[in-house]
């Protein structure tokens, strides 16, 4: 897959298990960690608020006001 | 109701003090954190996670060790490579990874607003790997060290 993608063009990043050594149970954490900073860093980088989920931004305030969880 | 034909015990995983919309189904509660007042919820989701792990502990101690391990040994904070093409994420994982990858594109897009797709790589090999293109960005997320032969 990954030559696939690299033959296509496509930017790859892969986020393997050893990222920190840790128990390979647990592996999956640190990338869902090494996810969780990826998002953070992209909202910083796009001036985004990570918390408001668009609540205070016109039309997704108002769209909101139709949602039902 | 399913749980009463089964005989299941359900167990609530939740924020502290939160509502449960069905209370008298719930046979144990366990709470995780304060409510949060972000839309994210990174903080609900780890401490859910730890409290299932906890949960398992109680028939596998083991498991407790070695999330302890994990704990100390957690290198923080790791190194984030940005992507070029952001505006055109595709997050592919396998086996456990695979919900890790879709964990991670639904934390970006309610973050970041940016649209991300995720998928198992079974399913990205079989379909949706034709979609990849010179401006897409694709995380992988796998088990090597060395991927050259491996995906």
């Amino acid at each position: 897959m990954i030559k696939y993608a690299k033959t296509v063009g496509s930017e790859v990043i892969d986020i393997h298990d050893g990222l920190s050594p840790v128990p390979t149970e647990f592996a999956w954490l640190c990338q869902l960690v090494w996810g969780q900073t990826l998002a953070l860093e992209l909202s910083k980088k796009l001036k985004i608020n990570p918390d408001s989920v668009r609540g205070d931004e016109f039309p997704y305030d108002k769209a909101r006001e139709n949602l039902i969880l | 109701m399913p749980k009463k034909k089964y005989e299941a015990t359900t167990v609530l995983i939740t924020g502290v003090g939160s509502p449960a919309s069905k209370p008298d189904i719930v046979d144990f509660r366990i709470e995780t954190c304060a409510q949060e007042t972000c839309g994210a919820f990174t903080i609900s989701l780890t401490s859910a996670i730890v409290r299932i792990i906890q949960l398992i502990g109680l028939s596998n101690e083991v498991i407790l060790d070695r999330f302890k391990e994990t704990m100390e040994n957690l290198t923080l904070p790791f190194e984030v490579q940005l992507p070029k093409y952001y505006s055109n994420l595709v997050l592919v994982g396998d086996l456990i990874r695979e919900v890790v990858a879709r964990e991670i594109s639904l934390r970006i897009a309610e973050t970041t607003c940016l649209p991300v797709r995720s998928f198992g790589l079974e399913e990205f090999l079989h379909g949706p790997r034709v979609t990849l293109d010179k401006q897409t960005c694709l995380l992988v997320f796998h088990p090597f060290l060395n991927l050259e032969g491996n995906l």
